[in-house]
């Protein structure tokens, strides 16, 4: 059991960790994706293609060129952008939005539902959410969560952050970038299949 | 399928052991489908075209679409987003009641959409005909443009009425502020909060910006039905897909010749109405010369 | 892309899961924080927000079993309870604006009391707010004072619209201090309705119709589509009968239904009975009645011939009592024709609707509603009309006409043990509305006196007759505005000593009271039941308390009354408490201390057959008190058709057409005041003479007023909106009071025919007055062809003078548009007590 839960954990830190790395960069989350690199053998190579402290600028600019603006967004690090033909705020950013509001969740950060942050950051909520429900002994309540993350991966993150990795790829001037994007792609794709694998599985 | 909430809430009952939580299902497939046809429902589809297919011989011109309408959407009073006309034709005693119940029609070619200016009209969801109240600039094109008059503008503050400091008999009765006040409304007591959630700025609208019927996207696109479909006491409103022909609004389609309300105008609403209001028997006869 | 990067995998972490874990065994690396989000106020909403409370709606008699939304202990919208078989989830508009009424800021809020000791229309009560305490205090003096003078009878409880509950203050209260007078509203809502079904059938009672099985519906002066009664649930089935069943609207009107109705016999008012005899007369010579309820002729030819009597011997009936009787006395003249020039109905309309009726048996309903019956002739009107149900075999069959389901709600305890002699002397008076004295027989249930006279009772308050009332209670009433000729209560409540309103509002009847107590809104602040029936069920719905009080309020029914009970013990009379603490919590066997336990534990006393599984009598069955309260309404058995025949609660357990019962009744109260039948009906004011007393007969109509003086019948009607009549102070009712065929929003219309209008000179939108022989009213003129030329028809509703500050023009000095009941002269069906409405009050129309 324990070793269930760890599983859960770990997902639940890679889901945090990746969430984080859509910010805009700072010295403090470079120290994070070090120090995880130490226990994650997946964050080693991450870790290895952040740039010298002094060179953070360069993130910053690329951060800002591919996500934020002003000028033309060079990779939108948002949902409906890939899945609706270019438009933001779209019918499936108000799907996003129903399903934070469904958890209770208030978002408190300017910007839309469906940015990939947010996204990552609610699987890291919803997979929290099982393993205090795991420990409550409430299965229901952890059965609902299991398909949560199932249903929102295939709705969104798993459908659009190939071409977002793309994107980024093609985009990005920097290699922490171009990394970034191709590993969260990597690992919520597998995470996916594992996850329908699982439900699956339990038939028999 | 009246109760849509309902049927959404119910849980499966199967039961889970602790041990398969996390490498398994528990409830297997059957959840994981009914998860998948959920999210399904709930999920950005662009190929929904959403109309209403009113049966006339079910409405009984009783209104509950009109109030119920004003309380899912708080609308002020003066303005009805779900509305009807209706009139006396005839001379007694043989006269007829007509009614017909209106909203906006959710056009196909919307006039107010290629009108705006500020895209403050668009088409969202289902295609419904949806209003950004933060872009629109109050200019009316689009009152202008509405063949329907399904459009209203705010030429003043809404719901003067519940502003007032007066009460009716001082220290025994409230004022209307008074009273939103105490129950914690927001300007109005009954203030239902799902629009502005929905749409920041849709909730209660304000001075100079027009507002519509907007099909309660707000629950739509939630997956449940809009108020006035629920609400309807005779269950005459019908919803449906339009692309899915197996959808219930498309089969009433199928059966009963429809017709739409200015249909010349080639604005392609997707209101309908079927059937007649009025279908009573009358007596054979071969008239006279 | 790349497929050498090395990647973060499942595989990568797994790897090293044991070295996490050996750190932190069950909790994440990271703290567990949010960045993007933050825990909103309502976890784990679903799509909806707030919940759906369970209550009942009393906007009519409908008595829908609802649900209201609730977010935060607040109100948002309404809608019909989806647990419901008789209103099955449905809700008509009249529901919504409830929310408006809950949410009035001119409801009261506090005890108020007056402070300006002249009393009359025009002397501003000078209301100031008070504590409940002091509220109470005074009451109990007072009450406590009749008491010790030996005066109890002098003490008067009037209720207005009620939940059944009502037994707590209108019965027990009263008969404990010791006064006969507890008077209801019933005669002015439709008791010579129940008169029609009573003396034929044995029911005293409202009637359900099984339309969705009807092959003809014949509206009688009723317009379920739009009031009274189970609204809700004719909308819903409305446009499926519509696909089976022939509908004709009888209504000087063209009605909410008579918009969806094929045929519309806009009758002249009054003459409803000579229709329905004309209808049997066609019925029985073109031999369509149902045979296998009516019987037949022994030899299988048919003798009603017109204008020839018939043998009693030649028929033998199954079901029914005195067919022949009946044709002989009444029917064989009665033609078409003769109907016709009665009516100003054509002849062929006549024929046409009773032939497709009589064909359609037995299912073919004859739906009387109020129109018809509440006239001052109106009871013999309803025995006719309903014996039509009898001729064709709807009664108690499918596809026609049923009285209510089996329910098993329980009487309150006793009281016998707690009225003490000074209170069974003062109940050995006489009642303070005349009811059992010659003139009004008022035969409610066969017993003579055994109803009330409701608007008469202003009578006995200003003649003192049979004595002076000094203290008065009333709730959910306002006689002041709702009793035709509601001048004569003007007087009479400005004479009462001291007065009490329990009410939501500052209504007119308030406006001539002492002490005023803030009451709940039924629908969302209180505990009651009240019962219904339709869709060939019927349910038992509860009110309940739905979201915060909005005000320091009580419940009329129950808490009031306990806190009066509590104060008259600290006056040294706890007989009323004492009773009181009988109403024991079933589940846990304690006594109510306080009014809130009280006002729950009596419910639950009232309703304990339905919820308790151990005292299971039949219906939905639930698993305890929690359950039943959720879900708010129980459902009795299906209805069980025909069960009836052969073994009605008449005299001879038959369907009468000569009524056994009708004659017992009448008899008992000749012989009472030692004097003829004949005599009773001539002092009543009705024609019939011998025999024909105990038939459904024709009588001319009575009405007030010289038809050269006053040439047009005003036809009075109920809106889609009233809430009986309390609605008007909601914004959304002058909003879309149009939802009337034929009314104005924002208005209140006289309907004129425009061949009238132009021959009066008047036009769209003029201002005219009504007036009658007793009153008089202003309103706007509607030129309409929904009216038959020669009447005037006007809704209830508007023309508050008092009530709130969207009701009328100026709070309590001028009234919004016209109140009907400002024209209508107080007269009665004194048979049954009714007050008429209809068909009684001739006006002449004056532009103002």
């Amino acid at each position: 059991m324990d070793y269930l839960l760890s599983e859960l954990c770990q997902r639940a830190d890679n889901y945090k960790l990746l969430s984080e790395c859509y910010y805009l960069p700072d010295e403090e989350l470079m120290q994070k994706i070090a120090d995880f690199s130490q226990t994650e053998t997946n964050f080693v190579e991450l870790a290895s293609s952040v740039p010298p402290a002094a060179e953070l600028m360069l993130l910053e600019v690329d951060f800002a060129r591919l996500f934020v603006g002003p000028y033309k967004l060079l990779a939108p690090p948002y949902g409906s952008f890939y899945l609706e033909d270019g438009k933001l705020m779209g019918d499936s950013t108000a799907d996003v939005k129903v399903r934070y509001e469904k958890e209770g969740l208030d978002i408190v950060i300017k910007d839309a539902p469906d940015h990939i942050a947010m996204e990552l950051e609610f699987m890291y909520f919803l997979i929290t959410k099982q393993i205090k429900a795991i420990e409550d002994s409430n299965l229901q309540e952890a059965q609902a969560c299991l398909h949560k993350q199932s249903a929102f991966l295939q709705n969104h993150l798993v459908r659009w952050l190939p071409k977002f990795a793309e994107n980024v790829q093609q985009n990005s001037q920097t290699k922490f970038y171009m990394q970034l994007s191709q590993q969260t792609n990597d690992f919520v794709q597998e995470d996916m299949s594992v996850l329908l694998e699982n439900i699956l599985s339990s038939q028999g | 399928m009246k109760f849509p909430e309902q049927e959404n809430q119910k849980k499966s009952e199967k039961k889970i052991s602790r041990r398969n939580l996390i490498k398994a299902g528990g409830a297997g497939a059957a959840v994981l489908a009914g998860a998948q046809t959920a999210s399904a429902k709930q999920s950005p589809s662009k190929s929904k075209r959403l109309a209403m297919v009113i049966d006339l011989q079910r409405c009984t011109g009783c209104g509950g679409c009109i109030l119920s309408c004003k309380s899912e959407n708080n609308v002020q009073s003066g303005i009805a987003w779900s509305n009807k006309k209706s009139r006396t034709v005839g001379k007694y005693p043989n006269v007829r009641f007509e009614y017909i119940p209106t909203l906006c029609n959710q056009c196909e070619n919307a006039p107010c959409v290629k009108g705006c200016p500020t895209k403050a009209m668009h088409k969202g969801y289902g295609n419904i005909t949806m209003h950004a109240p933060k872009k629109c600039i109050g200019c009316r094109t689009c009152l202008a443009m509405c063949p329907y008059g399904v459009i209203s503008m705010h030429t003043r503050k809404p719901h003067a009425y519940w502003k007032s400091e007066d009460a009716l008999i001082k220290g025994c009765t409230a004022s209307p502020k008074e009273l939103v006040e105490k129950v914690k409304g927001n300007v109005i007591p009954n203030y239902n909060d799902a629009r502005e959630k929905s749409t920041p700025g849709s909730g209660l609208r304000y001075k100079g910006i027009v507002e519509k019927c907007t099909l309660c996207d707000h629950r739509v696109t939630k997956g449940l039905l809009p108020h006035c479909v629920m609400s309807c006491p005779a269950d005459a409103r019908v919803m449906g897909d339009l692309n899915d022909p197996n959808s219930a609004a498309s089969k009433l389609l199928s059966k009963y010749r429809p017709w739409r309300l200015k249909e010349h105008l080639g604005t392609e609403p997707k209101v309908f109405y079927v059937r007649e209001f009025n279908p009573g028997a009358t007596k054979k006869t071969k008239g006279s010369v | 892309m790349k497929d050498n990067k090395k990647t973060i995998t499942r595989k990568g972490f797994i790897k090293t899961a044991s070295a996490v874990a050996a750190v932190a065994a069950v909790s994440t690396v990271f703290k567990p924080s949010l960045r993007a989000f933050a825990k909103g106020s309502k976890p784990n909403s679903p799509a909806e927000s707030g919940v759906w409370k369970s209550t009942t709606c009393q906007g009519c008699t409908s008595w829908c079993s609802v649900q209201v939304y609730v977010v935060d202990g607040r109100a948002i919208k309404v809608r019909g309870n989806p647990n419901s078989k008789v209103n099955l989830g449905n809700c008509c508009s009249r529901c919504h604006l409830s929310l408006q009424q809950v949410y009035d800021p001119d409801r009261t809020k506090v005890p108020m009391k007056r402070t300006n000791p002249k009393k009359g229309r025009n002397e501003d009560p000078k209301f100031v707010p008070i504590t409940w305490d002091e509220a109470l205090n005074t009451i109990a003096d007072k009450i406590m004072d009749l008491r010790k003078n030996n005066e109890t009878h002098k003490y008067m409880l009037m209720r207005g619209r009620y939940s059944y509950m009502r037994d707590i203050l209108y019965d027990r209260m009263t008969k404990i201090i010791g006064s006969p007078n507890n008077i209801s509203h019933s005669a002015i809502c439709a008791e010579a309705e129940k008169f029609g079904p009573y003396f034929t059938e044995g029911e005293w009672s409202y009637r359900q119709y099984d339309v969705l099985n009807a092959r003809y519906i014949l509206l009688w002066g009723a317009d379920p589509l739009s009031a009274n009664r189970q609204v809700s649930y004719y909308l819903s089935a409305w446009g499926d009968a519509l696909d089976r069943a022939n509908v004709a609207v009888v209504d000087p009107r063209f009605s909410a239904s008579a918009a969806k109705a094929g045929e519309w016999m806009p009758i002249k008012p009054g003459q409803d009975g000579a229709l329905a005899v004309a209808m049997a007369h066609i019925i029985l010579t073109k031999g369509l009645w149902y045979k296998d309820f009516v019987g037949d002729f022994t030899d299988g030819v048919n003798k009603f011939v017109v204008g020839q009597t018939v043998s009693e011997e030649d028929f033998t009936e199954k079901h029914t009592n005195g067919l022949v009787k009946w044709w002989n006395l009444e029917l064989k003249d009665k033609t078409a024709q003769w109907a016709a020039e009665r009516t100003g109905l054509p002849v062929e309309q006549i024929i046409n609707v009773a032939t497709d009726y009589g064909t359609a048996a037995p299912h073919a309903i004859c739906w009387v509603g109020g129109g018809p019956a509440m006239q001052v002739r109106g009871g013999y009107t309803a025995m006719a009309a309903h014996a039509l149900n009898g001729l064709v075999g709807s009664v108690d069959n499918v596809g026609g006409t049923l009285k209510g389901n089996k329910e098993y709600t329980q009487s309150f305890p006793a009281p016998d043990d707690f009225i003490d002699d000074t209170a069974k002397a003062g109940k050995k008076h006489k009642k303070i509305d005349h009811r059992g004295t010659k003139g009004f027989p008022v035969l409610s249930k066969g017993k003579p006196g055994g109803g009330v006279v409701t608007n008469n009772a202003a009578e006995g308050i200003l003649n003192e007759d049979p004595n002076e009332i000094k203290v008065a209670i009333a709730y959910m009433n306002n006689f002041a505005f709702s009793c035709p000729q509601s001048e004569r209560w003007e007087r009479a409540l400005s004479k009462i000593p001291f007065l009490v309103h329990l009410t939501t509002n500052a209504s007119e009847f308030t406006h001539f009271c002492d002490i005023v107590l803030p009451s709940v809104h039924h629908m969302f602040e209180k505990w009651g039941y009240v019962k219904s029936m339709g869709n060939t069920y019927r349910h038992v719905t509860l009110l309940e308390p739905v979201i915060d009080p909005v005000w320091d309020v009580r419940i009329d029914e129950t808490e009031i009354p306990w806190l009066i009970a509590e104060k008259l013990q600290e006056r040294g009379f706890s007989n009323l408490l004492d009773h009181y603490k009988e109403y024991k919590d079933p589940e846990t066997g304690k006594a109510p201390t306080n009014a809130a336990e009280f006002a729950l534990y009596s419910l639950k006393h009232a309703t304990h057959k339905l919820w308790d599984p151990a005292v299971y009598q039949g219906g939905d069955k639930f698993s305890g008190w929690a359950e039943f309260a959720k879900v708010g309404v129980w459902n009795s058995d299906p209805y069980p058709f025909k069960k009836r025949w052969g073994n009605m609660k008449t005299k001879t357990k038959k369907f009468e057409f000569y009524s056994e019962t009708l004659k017992a009744a009448l008899t008992a109260h000749a012989d009472k005041h030692e004097t003829t039948v004949d005599d009773i009906l001539e002092t009543c004011k009705y024609q019939a003479r011998g025999e024909k007393a105990f038939i459904p007969h024709y009588e001319e109509p009575y009405m007030w007023g010289d038809e050269k003086e006053y040439p047009f019948v005003h036809v009075d009607y109920k809106s889609r909106l009233n809430r009986e009549g309390r609605s008007a102070n909601c914004p959304w009712y002058q909003e879309f009071k149009d939802l009337d065929p034929g009314d104005v929003a924002y208005d209140d219309v006289a309907k004129l025919n425009p061949i009238d209008a132009d021959k009066l000179g008047i036009k769209d939108g003029d201002s005219i007055r009504l007036v009658s022989k007793t009153g008089k009213l202003e309103c706007h003129a509607k030129l309409w062809e929904g009216v038959r030329p020669g009447t005037v028809a006007k809704c209830y509703g508007q023309g508050h003078w008092a009530y709130g500050r969207v009701a009328s023009k100026e709070y309590g000095k001028t009234p919004l548009g016209g109140n009907n009941n400002d024209i209508i002269p107080a007269d009665y069906d004194r048979l049954s007590g009714a007050t008429a409405f209809y068909g009684v009050t001739r006006v002449k129309v004056v532009k103002v």
